[in-house]
Formats: structure tokens, C-alpha cells, sequence
């Protein structure tokens, strides 16, 4: 039963990794708490219901959809909306974040109606038995690919030169300007990847559950995540992730399904009395 | 009037501020380096806001004038865009990459060069500095501050420049360390033609190493001419340089 609970765990922690990832990119290169990041995920999985079950499309040239389509509309979202707020209060901004997720939310019940959506895709489904354990393998495919998708952006933002000028701004938008940096590009691109990656999160949930706007609320379990692994740390937000999954699951296996948000927010307030600043998050390097 | 930059009639300040810059006019020829002297207050960081572009950065903004870099107007052109064309900055506070290594931060410096000029430009940067090369792996944040400074002049070397802009690189650093970076900046007019507008509240020190200095006084340029005239001006020796008699203290 543990090791069940624990696989199942995991394996939804690491969707939550991603969608918090994507939560940490935005928030690393634009300062920004992004509370439409639950709603991102929705839009995630809508956007597969578009592709595949109204437009009808072929399953790779449905993901290559979901994609472009959520690196686009992350790109918008901020070109249209955060930039021009650029250097105002933070409260402004986040209340901003607030208003972009009531707006997709009532945005997508009008277009697709109330009613909740089923997704399917081609992915692999079923499951088998290993070594005494239940697989299932749309799980195992959700952590996988999850994974990859973590390890292909650690790549990228470690050592492509696009990665570098990413961090760079990241560090400080003046020194990123002085040096020559594109700074607003730079924060479309780290909009665009944060949506991607909760979109990603939201295809699978979306066909682990069923979609609805109701996987906001799913989807906005990256925000404890983050905080767990530290707001300014990438890796931090994956582990993060991780962990709310496995406390999620073993809280609702072992205590009742209505206990796992306590216990989440139980481990988040105990890291915080602990590490303030998160499990791998930095206090900040500052001299002189 | 081949000035690589011309600053002309620049008036600029900060919202609810007032002006902090008026009415300044200041030439940069190729391969010069000019100091611009002042005290505290005199607008001195504000002139390299406003030209390199990051002033509305800091809430602020050009009201007249035009500065024309290389016979392009940049009057408020976005910053980045001034850097591409040629401009380099070594800010107040140096603003290295903290979290970056000293390495990253030369790359990113180095970034807006076609790919196959970068390699040569960063050995050259390693040979000015010697001490970057040391520390290429280091965090920038957890460098003293000289090593700092010298890699915030690398960083804005490394664009292959044609004028840089230094703002106040002495600034809470010791006079050994700031005379080493100083003699950097004459061998690197020497080598690569970088001509240099030098903003430098020690007059004294600035005057050694440029070759024409303009005084700015709230917001004014109260004198201009070449180091040596500036530098035996009575009112420069007296407010400046501490070097005048007292008597001849207020003849100006």
C-alpha cells in the first residue's frame, strides 16, 4: 500500500514540479507571483480538447499546437498586460495575475460551456504489475515526460546562450540592459516557457481527471510548491513539487482525501519556521 | 563636429524633481578621454542615465537637447538598442551579475558580437585583467569590489565599443586598485580606439588620465577645456583640487 501510494504520489508531484517550474520561471525573471498559474494549467488542457477532440488534429501536430498556442499566449499575456505595469507596486501586478485568471476562467466556461470535457489522446493507458505495484502507465508517462521536460529546460537554461542572457536578466533588468539585453524579450520568452509548462501539467492532468476550470486548484498547488522549494530556486520549485505530491496522496491514503490540503500547508508552514527562505532557495549573496 | 558623440542642449531630470540637468553641451572624439567633474548632486550620473538611455530606469526623463552617437540620434532610444550600436557602460555600483560567474558575465557582455569574434575579445579582456582570469569560475557577488569594478569594465568591453561610459569607478575602492584600473583604461584607449566619457568625483585623479574635462555644477557645465587648462583653472585648484590660495578664492 505504501509504495502504491508513494508511486502515485510521485508521479503527480511530477506534474506539480512542472507546473511549479513554470510558476518559477515567470516569477525569477520577472519578479512576478503569478497567481493565474493555476489557470494556466486549465487552459492547458483545453487547449488538447481544442486540438484533439474539436479541431480533430493528429496527435503530434495536436502537441505541437499546444505548445505554440501556450508559448504564445503566455508571450501576449505579458507583452500586453505585465509589461506596461513593469515597475509599478508589486500589489498592483499580483492583483493584476488575480484578474487574468477570473478573466481565462469565465473566458473558457462561455466558449466551452460549463459542462466538464473527457481527453483522450493516444498516450498509453492501462496499467501493469511491478514488482507487486500497480503502474499506471498514463502516471508513468505524466512523470516521464514531466521529467524531460524539467531536465530539457535545466539544459537549455544552463548552457545555451539564450539560457545565459535568460539568467543574466534574471540576476538585474538594469545590468541585463546595459549589457545589450532585449530585457522585454527576454521576460516574453520566460512567460512563454512558464505557460508552456503548465500547460504540459494541464494535458495530463486534464486526462488523469477531467477537464474543467475546476483543475485550478490542482494546478495552483505549484504556489506551496514553490514557496517549499524556495521562490527563487529552479530545482527548489521541481522538489517542491515533488513533495506536495507525495504528502498529498499519502495524506489522503492514510487520513481521509479532505486532509491532503492541510497537510501541505502543515509541511509548508514547518519548512518555513525551519529555512524562511525554502528548502534549496538562497538568502542572497550580496557584499559591498 | 565629427564628434563620435555629441551631447547637445541635453536638458533632463526626475519627475516632481525639477530639471537635475540643463542645457549641456559636450563633444566626445574618437579615441578621447573625457572626464566630466562635479560634486555630489551635480547631475554628473544623471548625464550617462540620459544618454545611455536607462534614465526613465529611474523615474526620470530627457525634457530637450539630442545626443547623436556616430551620427545617429539616440536621444531616448532604448538602452539595449544604444549598447548594440556601440555604446558600452560601466554603471554606478557596477551592477555585475551577482549571481553569475565572472566568466557568464563576459559572455553576456559579449553576447551582441557575432559568434566568431567573441573568443578573441574575451582573451583580450583576460589580458587586460589578468585577475578576471583567476577568478573565471567565481560568482561575481562574492568578489572584492576592485575585482568587481574590473569586471564591470570588462563586461562593457566586451561589446567592442567605440565609447564607453564610466560612472564614478572610484567610488569606495582603494586609491592603489583605482590607479591599476585607471592605467587599464589608457592602454585600452591605446589598443582598441574606445574613446571614454569618464564621470569622476576626484578630480584630481580624473585629470591625470584624460585629455579634456568639463566641470558640471547643478546641472551646468560651468568649464570645459583640456585637462592641463582645467587642472590650472584658480576656481578648479581651490574647489577642487584644494590647491588654491585663499585670497584668490573668490576672484572668479
Amino acid at each position: 500500500m505504501f509504495q502504491q501510494v508513494l508511486f502515485s504520489g510521485m508521479a503527480l508531484g511530477s506534474i506539480y514540479g512542472l507546473v511549479a517550474l513554470g510558476f518559477a520561471v515567470i516569477f525569477k525573471a520577472t519578479e512576478v507571483f503569478n497567481f493565474a498559474q493555476g489557470m494556466f494549467v486549465v487552459c492547458g488542457a483545453y487547449l488538447a480538447v481544442t486540438a484533439i477532440a474539436i479541431l480533430d488534429l493528429p496527435f503530434p501536430v495536436a502537441v505541437l499546437f499546444v505548445l505554440v498556442m501556450a508559448a504564445l499566449i503566455g508571450a501576449v499575456i505579458q507583452s500586453t498586460l505585465i509589461q506596461p505595469l513593469a515597475g509599478r507596486p508589486i500589489l498592483a501586478v499580483i492583483m493584476l495575475t488575480i484578474a487574468i485568471s477570473i478573466v481565462l476562467r469565465a473566458g473558457i466556461e462561455i466558449a466551452y460551456g460549463p459542462p466538464a470535457r473527457t481527453l483522450t489522446t493516444p498516450m498509453p493507458s492501462g496499467g501493469f504489475a511491478f514488482m507487486g505495484l500497480m503502474i499506471s502507465k498514463l502516471h508513468l508517462t505524466a512523470a516521464l515526460v514531466s521529467w524531460a521536460c524539467v531536465i530539457l529546460f535545466g539544459l537549455f537554461f544552463r548552457y545555451t546562450s539564450i539560457g545565459l542572457l535568460m539568467r543574466a536578466t534574471a540576476d538585474s533588468h538594469e545590468a541585463a540592459t546595459i549589457s545589450g539585453i532585449r530585457v522585454n524579450t527576454m521576460n516574453r520568452l520566460a512567460w512563454g516557457i512558464g505557460f508552456t509548462l503548465a500547460a504540459i501539467g494541464g494535458v495530463f492532468l486534464g486526462q488523469l481527471q477531467i477537464v474543467s476550470t475546476e483543475l485550478e486548484s490542482i494546478g495552483l498547488l505549484a504556489l506551496p510548491a514553490v514557496v517549499i522549494g524556495g521562490m527563487q530556486s529552479i530545482p527548489g520549485a521541481v522538489l517542491g513539487g515533488l513533495l506536495v505530491g507525495v504528502i498529498e496522496q499519502l495524506a489522503a491514503a492514510y487520513i481521509s482525501p479532505k486532509a491532503s490540503d492541510v497537510a501541505i500547508y502543515v509541511l509548508l508552514l514547518a519548512i518555513l519556521m525551519v529555512r524562511p527562505w525554502g528548502l534549496l532557495g538562497q538568502r542572497g549573496i550580496n557584499r559591498v | 563636429m565629427s564628434a563620435l558623440l555629441s551631447i547637445e542642449g541635453l536638458s533632463a531630470g526626475y519627475h516632481r524633481k525639477g530639471l537635475t540637468l540643463e542645457d549641456v553641451t559636450l563633444p566626445i572624439g574618437k579615441g578621447r578621454i573625457v572626464a566630466l567633474l562635479g560634486a555630489n548632486g551635480a547631475g554628473k550620473t544623471t548625464l550617462i542615465r540620459a544618454v545611455s538611455g536607462v534614465i526613465d530606469l529611474h523615474g526620470g526623463s530627457i525634457m530637450a537637447g539630442r545626443a547623436t552617437f556616430d551620427g545617429r540620434d539616440v536621444t531616448r532610444m532604448s538602452a539595449d538598442r544604444i549598447v548594440r550600436l556601440g555604446m558600452g557602460q560601466v554603471p554606478e555600483g557596477r551592477l555585475v551579475f551577482k549571481t553569475l560567474s565572472v566568466e557568464d558575465n563576459l559572455a553576456v557582455g559579449a553576447a551582441v558580437l557575432p559568434r566568431g569574434r567573441r573568443t578573441a575579445r574575451l582573451d583580450a579582456i583576460y589580458q587586460l585583467f589578468p585577475r578576471l582570469a583567476e577568478r573565471r569560475k567565481q560568482a561575481a557577488g562574492l568578489m572584492s569590489g576592485g575585482e568587481q569594478q574590473m569586471l564591470a569594465v570588462g563586461r562593457a568591453l566586451a561589446s567592442e565599443p567605440r565609447l564607453i561610459l564610466i560612472d564614478e569607478l572610484s567610488l569606495g575602492l582603494a586609491p592603489l586598485i583605482v590607479k591599476a584600473i585607471y592605467d587599464q583604461l589608457k592602454v585600452i584607449v591605446a589598443e582598441f580606439g574606445t574613446a571614454m566619457l569618464v564621470v569622476e568625483q576626484n578630480a584630481r585623479l580624473a585629470l591625470q588620465y584624460c585629455d579634456e574635462a568639463h566641470v558640471l555644477e547643478r546641472g551646468r557645465i560651468v568649464l570645459s577645456g583640456t585637462a592641463a587648462a582645467v587642472a590650472g583653472d584658480p576656481k578648479i585648484r581651490e574647489s577642487y583640487l584644494g590647491l588654491g590660495e585663499a585670497r584668490q578664492g573668490d576672484a572668479a
